[in-house]
């Protein structure tokens, strides 16, 4: 059918409309996202401070990213670590809530205040928490190193009938003071702070089909068979979400590190970010070689979550397909 | 009707926005005239420092009474200090007189105004002959003055009685407090017998001396004869016996001698809490640290000694503080501007700066304030160091060398697998911080 004139100028106006009620939406994207996007690319091929328009501005290249992953001994310390705590911490993150929210599922009195109190750390995540953290691990006057004591001093004489030395003079962490534990500090932190992945499961839990459960139950299913082939396939769904968002997070991972680090961890805490922010916003402000820095985290984040979804194809199910 | 109200909305909204995003721009580029009797003066420190600069700002405004100086002040460390003081210069809104140390000096030193004239002029000017030389040299950048100097001070050695006491008791005999002609030597000693286990759990629970950054670490790095810079500050000099000595002494504080804390022995303390706690017996620094301790349980008892002499001889680090006007400036408030850093130099002044030692006064003739203000017990020590003081050369790639040696020394630090004294040289010199910027000996140019 041939438009009337009428209708090709009610859908130009309409158009217009659309366009000026999108209008605040592509200004926002353009200016926040597409220009320093774009912005970020050019200025990681400079040399420059990031503080003056006018002098110390020098064109180089790819120089930027050839120093970079040639010879910065800190780029691939400060990856390693991000991709450590990332890695690690995310799947122990992911196990920690599914867990909790199996548990938080079933109807129970009072299982609103559990819920409750086990989203709370998840609310509360910020540079208190973390200051409250650095007090519990602290290895000396910190009362996890105080319980481990207590705990190696109880399991002392069982320790002797085998003939060693006896536990209670074991070494406790130094946690945030010691190169090799602090990283496990802060995953343990992390874990703490599941509440927002354990939300999204329990959400998930609410919709496995109850039917199927019963059936399984009838064919003579115990539990555990009936959550693994029946409510684990429902949750992968979820599980690729939380795990998706969970390893960009954690690779985000900056305000921790910046709170926890110190001279004795030998930069076992130096995060990408941490380290991009170094570069760019302490002297001597090298914000051409952290804007270079920011590239290669993109990319190495994007081949994370590229992984993690093309890997979802063998082992996330939706339901409807086959 | 209703389309001009929607056009009087529209240009509303426009107009509102512009106005959000663009006043600032305008008000940068076509600035209401700034009224040149207030002088805008910014400094750094703790809120004494507010305090005494208060009274310094109220004698100026006594003696003259049609300016005013308005106090901005940055609370905390210097360095979000010095990164105000980088941006307001690039920004075109620094204030007209402010304070600065002398490690950014020499970085920031062009923006500052040349104040070589005006110091030489025969009615408004200001005599140096009675300031410290180690402080006009300081500021003086190509050449020229760009800053006069304030206040400054020097590192020795604070001693916590309590913790003598505790020692004396754990040893069964005396543990003295170091006398005025002690060697490394002595030290060393004085540190072993500082630390003790009281308890007897196997873990030490009191230290002789707190292990210093490298800048507070200078003194004992220039007492075994190492440099770090040449005097232009262009020539890598951490090189040699003399470097190795003093940085396998450093180690050994630690890793050696066991004499210093690990920073898991004092988590969560920085040095300040580790002396005034007892955690530490002994420390390095400055005049600074006299109204701080003061304030504390630690009161007026604690004893500074100097700093102990080494194999080269006795040294120690002095740094000041300078006053700057900022460059370009219109001439009246720029003359306004100097009415007030002269000020700043005078004796009044000088004399309000020194009482609350806090500071060395630049001033010779102020340094009479600043040891009565505790009867010369303490102070009179400060004043005699500066016999052997100095002062770091000048560089303004100061903070790329902080950077780099920092990260060697922790190296040298480690628990396990810590680098030699000699490889931690060698690292240092090829680190690239360094090598940018400073011409290492053996190195190509």
């Amino acid at each position: 059918m041939t438009p009337t004139p009428t209708t090709a100028v009610t859908n130009g106006t309409s158009r217009c409309v659309g366009v000026w009620f999108a209008l605040p939406w592509l200004v926002g994207v353009i200016g926040l996202v597409v220009l320093p996007v774009v912005g970020s690319l050019c200025m990681s091929l400079l040399h420059w401070d990031g503080l003056s328009l006018t002098r110390d501005v020098e064109w180089v290249g790819l120089d930027n990213y050839r120093e970079i992953l040639g010879d910065d001994p800190l780029f691939a310390k400060a990856l390693g670590n991000s991709l450590y705590y990332s890695l690690i911490g995310t799947p122990l993150v992911l196990a920690a809530s599914l867990a909790v929210s199996v548990l938080l599922s079933r109807r129970l009195r009072g299982i609103g205040l559990f819920r409750t109190l086990f989203y709370l750390p998840h609310v509360l995540g910020g540079v208190a928490t973390v200051l409250i953290w650095s007090w519990l691990f602290n290895p000396r006057f910190g009362p996890i190193n105080a319980m481990l004591g207590w705990c190696f001093a109880t399991v002392d004489p069982l320790v002797r009938l085998f003939g060693a030395e006896g536990s209670s003079s074991w070494p406790t962490p130094k946690w945030f003071y010691s190169p090799q534990w602090c990283k496990p500090a802060l995953i343990l932190m992390q874990i703490w702070s599941f509440g927002g992945a354990m939300l999204i499961f329990l959400a998930a839990l609410q919709h496995v089909p109850r039917s199927l459960d019963d059936a399984a139950a009838i064919d003579g299913a115990g539990r555990w068979r009936r959550f693994r082939h029946v409510t684990l396939p429902h949750l992968t769904p979820a599980i690729l979400f939380n795990l998706v968002t969970g390893l960009v997070f954690s690779m985000q991972a900056f305000h921790q590190a910046y709170l926890l680090t110190n001279r004795a961890q030998d930069d076992g805490l130096l995060f990408y970010v941490l380290y991009l922010y170094r570069c760019a916003f302490e002297p001597p402000y090298r914000v051409g070689y952290a804007s270079a820095l920011a590239w290669i985290f993109f990319v190495v984040v994007f081949v994370l979550v590229l992984l993690a979804v093309w890997s979802a194809r063998s082992w996330v199910f939706y339901e409807g397909e086959r | 009707m209703l389309r001009p109200i929607r056009l009087l909305l529209a240009t509303g909204i426009v107009l509102a926005v512009g106005w959000w995003l663009f006043a600032d721009t305008v008000r940068h580029y076509c600035p209401l005239p700034a009224d040149p009797s207030t002088i805008r003066f910014a400094h750094f420190g703790s809120y004494q420092d507010y305090q005494i600069w208060g009274e310094v700002i109220a004698a100026f405004e006594r003696r003259h009474p049609e300016l005013t100086v308005r106090q901005e002040y940055v609370v905390g460390m210097y360095g979000a200090y010095n990164t105000k003081l980088r941006q307001q210069m690039l920004s075109q809104t620094l204030p007209h007189v402010f304070l600065i140390q002398f490690s950014p000096f020499a970085h920031l030193a062009e923006g500052f105004a040349d104040l070589t004239g005006r110091v030489a002029d025969p009615v408004e000017g200001l005599d140096l002959s009675g300031f410290a030389p180690t402080a006009v040299g300081s500021f003086t950048h190509q050449g020229r003055l760009r800053a006069l100097p304030v206040s400054g001070g020097n590192l020795l050695i604070y001693c916590n009685p309590d913790c003598f006491a505790r020692a004396a008791a754990h040893r069964g005999r005396e543990v003295p407090l170091p006398d005025d002609n002690w060697t490394i030597a002595d030290f060393r000693e004085l540190a072993e017998d500082l630390t003790c286990d009281f308890d007897g759990d196997g873990q030490l629970d009191q230290f002789g001396f707190w292990q210093p950054r490298w800048v507070y670490y200078l003194p004992f790095l220039w007492s075994f004869g190492a440099e770090v810079l040449d005097e232009s500050g262009s020539r890598w000099r951490l090189v040699g016996p003399e470097a190795e000595n003093a940085l396998r002494f450093y180690q050994e504080l630690r890793v050696g001698q066991r004499v210093s804390p690990r920073p898991d022995e004092v988590a969560q303390m920085f040095q300040d809490v580790g002396f005034l706690t007892g955690k530490t017996a002994m420390c390095v620094n400055g005049p600074w640290f006299q109204p701080f301790l003061a304030e504390t349980r630690l009161g007026d008892r604690f004893h500074v000694a100097h700093i102990p002499t080494g194999p080269a001889g006795r040294v120690t680090r002095v740094t000041w503080d300078g006053i700057c006007i900022a460059a370009n400036l219109p001439s009246v408030q720029e003359d306004n501007a100097w009415k007030f850093a002269r000020f700043v130099c005078s004796e009044q002044a000088q004399r309000i700066l020194a009482g609350t030692r806090r500071a060395l006064p630049t001033c010779s003739a102020a340094l009479s304030s600043f040891t009565a203000a505790d009867g010369g017990r303490r102070t009179e020590k400060f004043v005699a160091a500066l016999a052997y003081s100095r002062t770091q050369p000048v560089t303004p790639f100061f903070r790329q060398m902080d950077y780099a040696i920092n990260r060697h020394l922790r190296s040298l630090l480690r628990e396990e697998d810590a680098v030699s004294p000699v490889q931690c040289l060698a690292q240092l010199a090829a680190d690239r911080d360094i090598t940018e910027h400073f011409l290492v000996p053996g190195a190509e140019p």
